[in-house]
C-alpha cells in the first residue's frame, strides 16, 4: 500500500516535467531553444492563483468537470502495474479502464456543450467521434497481451512474451496513445487555430484554477499512457523494469510530432482503424501461436 | 428464434420497433421498451436453453454475431436520429443486442461444457435486462416530461431545459450515464460482466469462436463509445446550453410531484444497483444455478469495482465545489470573438453527429439536400436550407417485402367477392375435390 502511494505520488509529481521535456525536445528538434522543461510547473502555479470564469447560466456540470477529469487521471495512475502486487490494479482491469476513460470524456464533452460556444461544441463532437473509434483499438491492444497472461488485469501484460504479436500490439497502442494524448498527427496541443483543434477546443471556456486542474489531468493521463505503452515493451515480470522505455517513447512521440503534419480530420478514422486491425492481428497471432 | 428475435427488435428484424414505440404516450413507451421486449427475450431464453437444449454450439456463436450487429447498428441509427423518443427506441435495439450477446455466450459456453462461464454470461444478460428496464423507463418518462413542457421531442427545437426541469434534468442525466455504461451506475456493472464473459469465451474455444467473440469485443467497445457520443448529444442539446425555442413562453420551474418522484426512484435504483451490483447479481446467480444447474462464477472483484472507479472522480468533483465556495467563480458571457451570444450559434444535434455520420456513411447512407433561396442579389442567398437524412437499408427491404405481400393479397381478393352464393360454390367445389382425392 505504501509502495502504491509512492507510485501515484511520483506519477503526479513528474507528469508536468514529462510534458516540459517533450515540449523542450520538440522545440530543439525544430531548431528553437524552447521553454525550460520546468515551465509547466510555473504555468500550473500561475493558473492556480487566478480566478476561474464560467459562462452565464451554465449548469453545475462545467463547475465539477475539471475535478472529475483529475480524479479519473489519478485513478488511472493508481492502477498501473509498476509496483506489483497493486491493490487498485487487481480490482480495476483493462475493461474497467476503458469505461473509466469514457467517464472523463463524457463529462468534459457535456461541459463543452453547456458553454454555448460553437467552437466548444465542435470540439465535443470531434472528441466523442474519435473517442468512440479509439475505444475498440485500446481494448484489443491491451486484451491480447493481458488475457493471454490469463486474466484481464493490467499486471498480466508483463507475463506475455514480446515477439511479432507483441510488436503489433505495441504499434496499435502507440497510435492509441497519440490519439488519447492529443498529439500530431491526430490533434495538436500547440494550436489555438479554432478549426483544427480538438482537445484545446473542449476546454476553451475554462480559466484560472479550473484550467490548471484540467491541464494537470491531461499531463497525468499522458504519463499514464506512456507508462502503459512501456509495459507492452519487453522487460520481464517486474513493472518498474519497463520504465526506462519511457525515455524512448518520449523521443518517439516528439519525433513523430516533428516529422508529420496533422492529418485531415476525416483521415483520422482510417488511422484508428489501422490501430484496430493491428491489435486484432496481434490477438490472431497469439491465438494461432497456441499461447492461449 | 426468428419470431422471438423480431419481437425483441433484433437487427435485421428491428424495423417495426423505432416506429411503434415512440408513437405511444411516454409512460406506455417506457412500459413497451422496459418490459415488453423482455417477454420476447424470455421466450428466446426458454426456447434456446430449455426446449431445444442442448442445441448445436454454432447457435451461440450465431446469437453473439446477431447481438453485435444489433448493438452497433442500433446505436448508429440512434446517433443520427433527432426525434428523442425514436432515438431511445433505437437504443432498445442496441441494448437488446447486448443482452443477446450474453445469451449467445451462455449457449456457446454450455455446449462447450464450461458451466461457470455459461452461468456468468447468463447472469450478465439477465442483469443487463433488469438494468435496461430501469434506465430505459427513466429516459422515456423524462422524454415524456420534455414533450409535455415543450410540445416537441425534436432535438433541433429543444435546449437549455436544465434551469426549468430542475428535477427531471439531473435524473435524466443519471439515466444517460447509466445507459452509456459509466461507472458507478448500473449499466456499467452489467456491461462489464458481459465483456468478462466474452473475454472468457474468446480465449477458450475454437478458431471460429475466437474470431466471432473478439469481433464482438471490438463491436461492444465501439457500441459503448458511440452510445457515449449519442447521450452527450441528447443531454447536451436538450438540457444544457441555451433554449432553441421559437417564440417566448413564461419561465417555469418544475415541482416535486408524484411523476418526478417516480423518475427519481428509477434513478436511485440505477445508482444503488450500480454501486452495489451484488444486490442483483447474487440472486440472479442463485436463479441461474437452480433452474439450469449452472454455477455462475462472478468475478470476486465485482463488489469493489464501482466504488474504486468512482471514489477519486467524486472527490475531485467535491474539491471543485469547495474551491468554488472559497474562491468564487465569476460568471461572464461566453467568448464568441466579440459577436453577440445567440442560441443559434450553438452546436446542434445534426452538427454534433455529423462527423460520425460521415465516418459511417457506408452504413447510414446519408442523403443531402441543399436549396438556396435567392433574394435581390445573385451572390448572397437569403436563406440556405440544408437537410440530411439517412436511408435505412433494412427498412427498404422490409417495405419491398410488405409491398409484395400486399400485392399477393390484392390478387387473392379476386376470389373474395363477398357474395355468399360464390362462397357456397367454393365450399361445394372443395368438397367435391376432397372426395375425389380421397377416393
Amino acid at each position: 500500500m505504501m509502495l502504491l502511494l509512492v507510485q501515484v505520488l511520483s506519477i503526479v509529481a513528474l507528469a508536468p516535467l514529462v510534458q516540459g521535456v517533450m515540449k523542450r525536445l520538440r522545440a530543439n528538434l525544430q531548431g528553437r531553444p524552447g521553454p525550460s522543461a520546468l515551465q509547466p510547473y510555473r504555468d500550473l502555479a500561475k493558473l492556480l492563483n487566478k480566478e476561474a470564469l464560467l459562462p452565464h447560466g451554465v449548469s453545475p456540470i462545467p463547475l465539477i468537470a475539471p475535478g472529475i477529469a483529475l480524479g479519473v487521471a489519478v485513478t488511472f495512475a493508481s492502477l498501473l502495474p509498476i509496483v506489483t502486487p497493486n491493490a487498485v490494479g487487481s480490482i480495476v482491469d483493462v475493461i474497467a479502464l476503458a469505461f473509466l476513460l469514457a467517464l472523463g470524456r463524457f463529462v468534459l464533452a457535456l461541459a463543452a456543450l453547456d458553454s454555448r460556444s460553437s467552437f466548444a461544441g465542435m470540439a465535443a463532437s470531434r472528441e466523442m467521434t474519435f473517442g468512440s473509434l479509439v475505444e475498440p483499438a485500446l481494448l484489443l491492444a491491451l486484451l491480447g497481451g493481458a488475457v493471454l497472461g490469463h486474466g484481464t488485469h493490467l499486471s498480466f501484460l508483463l507475463d506475455v512474451p514480446f515477439g511479432l504479436a507483441g510488436t503489433l500490439a505495441f504499434a496499435a497502442f502507440f497510435l492509441v496513445l497519440l490519439a488519447e494524448t492529443a498529439r500530431v498527427p491526430i490533434d495538436n496541443q500547440e494550436t489555438h487555430y479554432e478549426l483544427t483543434m480538438i482537445h484545446e477546443g473542449l476546454v476553451l471556456e475554462y480559466s484560472g484554477w479550473q484550467l490548471a486542474m484540467l491541464q494537470y489531468a491531461g499531463y497525468i493521463r499522458q504519463l499514464c499512457f506512456l507508462v502503459l505503452a512501456a509495459m507492452l515493451l519487453p522487460g520481464g515480470a517486474d513493472g518498474w523494469r519497463h520504465l526506462p522505455w519511457i525515455l524512448g517513447l518520449i523521443g518517439a512521440v516528439t519525433v513523430v510530432e516533428t516529422l508529420f503534419a496533422k492529418l485531415r480530420l476525416f483521415e483520422v478514422p482510417q488511422l484508428l482503424a489501422t490501430a484496430l486491425i493491428l491489435a486484432a492481428a496481434s490477438i490472431g497471432l497469439r491465438v494461432l501461436g497456441g499461447l492461449a | 428464434m426468428l419470431g422471438f428475435g423480431s419481437k425483441a427488435g433484433l437487427m435485421p428484424l428491428h424495423f417495426w420497433l423505432p416506429r411503434a414505440h415512440p408513437v405511444a404516450p411516454a409512460s406506455a413507451s417506457a412500459m413497451l421498451s422496459g418490459a415488453m421486449l423482455k417477454v420476447a427475450l424470455f421466450g428466446l431464453l426458454v426456447v434456446t436453453l430449455e426446449l431445444a437444449a442442448p442445441g448445436p454450439s454454432w447457435w451461440g456463436i450465431a446469437l453473439v454475431a446477431i447481438g453485435t450487429i444489433s448493438a452497433v447498428g442500433g446505436v448508429l441509427y440512434a446517433l443520427v436520429d433527432h426525434d428523442l423518443k425514436r432515438l431511445l427506441a433505437y437504443h432498445s435495439v442496441e441494448n437488446v443486442g447486448i443482452i443477446v450477446i450474453g445469451i449467445g455466450v451462455a449457449l456457446f459456453a454450455r455446449s462447450a461444457g464450461s458451466s461457470a462461464l455459461a452461468g456468468l454470461a447468463l447472469v450478465a444478460a439477465l442483469f443487463h435486462t433488469i438494468n435496461h428496464g430501469l434506465f430505459k423507463a427513466l429516459l422515456f418518462l423524462g422524454a415524456g416530461t420534455v414533450n409535455e413542457v415543450e410540445g416537441t421531442v425534436d432535438l433541433e427545437r429543444l435546449g437549455g431545459l436544465w434551469g426549468e426541469l430542475v428535477w427531471t434534468a439531473p435524473f435524466f442525466l443519471i439515466g444517460c450515464a447509466a445507459i452509456t455504461g459509466l461507472p458507478p451506475f448500473n449499466g456499467f456493472a452489467s456491461e462489464w460482466l458481459t465483456f468478462q464473459s466474452l473475454v472468457g469465451g474468446a480465449f477458450g474455444g475454437g478458431l471460429t469462436a475466437t474470431f466471432v467473440l473478439v469481433a464482438a469485443i471490438a463491436g461492444l467497445a465501439l457500441t459503448g463509445g458511440l452510445a457515449a457520443a449519442c447521450f452527450v448529444k441528447v443531454f447536451g442539446v436538450v438540457f444544457l446550453g441555451g433554449s432553441r425555442r421559437i417564440g417566448a413562453r413564461p419561465q417555469l420551474r418544475e415541482r416535486l410531484d408524484s411523476s418526478t418522484v417516480g423518475v427519481g426512484l428509477l434513478a436511485g435504483l440505477c445508482i444503488v444497483l450500480g454501486v452495489v451490483p451484488t444486490l442483483a447479481v447474487v440472486p440472479l446467480a442463485g436463479v441461474v444455478g437452480e433452474t439450469l444447474g449452472l454455477v455462475a462464477l462472478t468475478p470476486p472483484t465485482l463488489p469493489m469495482l464501482p466504488a474504486t472507479l468512482a471514489l477519486l472522480p467524486l472527490a475531485g468533483a467535491l474539491l471543485c465545489v469547495v474551491m468554488a465556495a472559497r474562491r468564487g467563480v465569476r460568471s461572464v458571457p461566453t467568448w464568441t470573438c466579440g459577436s453577440p451570444v445567440t442560441a443559434a450559434a450553438q452546436y446542434t444535434a445534426t452538427a454534433f453527429s455529423k462527423p460520425l455520420l460521415t465516418v459511417f456513411a457506408f452504413v447510414l447512407l446519408p442523403q443531402r439536400q441543399r436549396r438556396y433561396e435567392m433574394g435581390s442579389s445573385r451572390w448572397f442567398p437569403e436563406r440556405i436550407l440544408y437537410r440530411t437524412e439517412s436511408r435505412y437499408v433494412v427498412d427498404e427491404v422490409a417495405r419491398r417485402f410488405a409491398a409484395l405481400v400486399l400485392r399477393f393479397a390484392r390478387r387473392s381478393r379476386l376470389v373474395q367477392s363477398g357474395s355468399l352464393r360464390i362462397y357456397l360454390a367454393y365450399a361445394v367445389a372443395a368438397l367435391i375435390v376432397t372426395v375425389a382425392l380421397a377416393r
